[in-house]
């Protein structure tokens, strides 16, 4: 007997199995992978600028602001106008040669930002596309890490809403001695605005809520594809000015 | 890449340690597999030609049953031409050659859950036919029991928590009477905080309730904390 009858179903299997949720998965991946390099990238680069302009690369230690600041030109008397810094360095100077292989790290450090950022608007649409109800939610990539760690939407749809409010703090949930310390209020959820932005007392709460909808939102996709977000984002307005003026 | 070993020590090299599989005598010994597909090195192993046939390199590092024959110094109970469900196929290192050892007549049924191992599992049965692979649950044996028949051999290599009961379920369902399976056990996964000796010896008593438990091997120092149980229906 021949085995492409077996191979013909798998292949079907696989075909079946794969969905715009691996798609979300693999491009947060890629985003998160991509920031690192970045990161690396940005730390011996600022290093090596700091050897060449030390007053400047004093101001502008952030890595967003370096990135900004330098893609319109490196030297010292460009920058100095930019920043007010003074045009008499006490670095090393550097050759024309040296600041170009230098200005090569910083244009590729800047197409890596650039790259991220259209990476992370793309992923913003996936999920708009595919996703209505849960889009609403969507906030520093809130929503695709969820869908990631949870194992698909329909993933997030079977949990209880208290495992999505702590989904991606794993580790300080298990880790925790003897397990009689209170369990992390939130995990992914503490990027959304909502959360981050409540004081300290009423964010555990908020994450809550806001936990209770995103599983219902992901009930909805799963089961009705109805686009029923008009509707649970006023519930959750409502739940969360109720607990604000407590 | 293809080394050719020297003629007059050849001769002497090649010792039979059961259908397909060989020991060769180099500087160190070491266990081949008769190349299904000569000329094809399936994860990046060592090929070796000698007197018109081809032969593959068998890494105990990577595959458990491999660590089992070094360490029992004989074979197993497949021989060319059964039929062999495999459960954990992963992306098919060790089904590559239970492949080789069952020969063209031969079959594996492969099963494995995995989406990207699968995917590459399947690109290996492309290439080798006697290869069958199955994308499912290895817990669902109501399913694989639509596409698999009866088999002379199981193995089983899932780490899972509950890999014991999901080989008693397999072997009830597909194991011949009278016939051997072999369970690799990764007490790690079974149990973390245990001893690794407890956690085999509870499965092997597990075991004991169903079959008649042929052998223990210890997969040390090639594969640690691991055991390949023996087990005959």
């Amino acid at each position: 007997m021949d085995n492409s009858d077996f191979i013909k179903r798998a292949r079907e299997t696989i075909k079946l199995r794969l969905s715009v949720d691996d798609l979300i998965a693999k491009l947060v991946n890629l985003i998160d992978e991509g920031e690192k390099a970045e990161n690396s990238l940005f730390k011996a680069a600022y290093d090596a600028y700091f050897l060449y302009y030390p007053e400047a690369a004093a101001i502008i230690s952030e890595r967003d602001r370096f990135v900004e600041t330098l893609s319109g030109g490196l030297e010292r008397d460009v920058v100095c106008g930019r920043l007010g810094t003074t045009g008499e360095s006490m670095g090393y100077d550097m050759s024309a040669e040296d600041a170009q292989i230098l200005s090569v790290y910083l244009n590729e450090l800047k197409n890596m930002s650039d790259m991220r950022t259209f990476a992370e608007r793309h992923l913003d649409k996936t999920v708009a596309d595919n996703y209505p109800n849960l889009a609403i939610f969507n906030v520093n990539m809130v929503i695709p890490r969820l869908i990631t760690l949870g194992g698909g939407v329909k993933g997030l749809a079977f949990m209880p809403s208290s495992k999505v409010q702590i989904l991606g703090a794993e580790r300080t949930l298990f880790s925790r001695p003897g397990r009689r310390e209170a369990s992390p209020k939130y995990g992914v959820l503490f990027k959304h605005p909502l959360v981050e932005g409540a004081p300290q007392d009423k964010r555990g709460k908020i994450a809550k809520i806001l936990a209770a909808k995103i599983n219902l939102a992901a009930k909805i996709e799963t089961f009705s594809e109805n686009d029923q977000s008009a509707a649970i984002k006023k519930q959750l307005e409502d739940e969360v000015r109720a607990v604000m003026d407590k | 890449m293809i080394k050719s070993i020297p003629h007059e020590r050849a001769i002497v090299a090649l010792k039979s340690v059961m259908d397909n599989v060989y020991w060769l005598q180099r500087e160190r010994r070491l266990l081949v597999s008769t190349n299904l597909v000569p000329g094809q090195s399936v994860y990046g192993e060592r090929l070796f030609s000698e007197a018109g046939k081809e032969y593959r390199e068998w890494i105990p590092l990577r595959s458990k049953l491999a660590a089992a024959i070094y360490n029992r110094r004989r074979g197993f109970e497949i021989k060319a031409g059964h039929s062999i469900l495999y459960l954990g196929a992963s992306s098919g290192t060790t089904v590559s050659h239970v492949s080789d050892i069952v020969g063209e007549h031969g079959k594996v049924y492969a099963v494995e859950v995995s989406e990207e191992m699968g995917t590459r599992l399947i690109l290996l049965s492309e290439k080798r036919k006697n290869i069958f692979p199955v994308i499912e649950d290895a817990r669902r044996v109501d399913v694989l029991s639509q596409s698999v028949p009866r088999c002379d051999f199981i193995y089983q290599d899932i780490a899972q928590r509950d890999q014991v009961e999901i080989f008693i379920k397999n072997a009830d369902a597909f194991l011949k009477k009278g016939c051997f399976g072999a369970v690799a056990i990764k007490a790690k996964s079974i149990d973390i905080f245990k001893s690794s000796k407890s956690v085999i010896d509870e499965a092997v008593s597990q075991l004991r309730r169903r079959f008649i438990v042929a052998e223990t091997i210890d997969l040390n120092p090639y594969q640690r904390d691991h055991s390949l149980v023996m087990v005959k229906n």
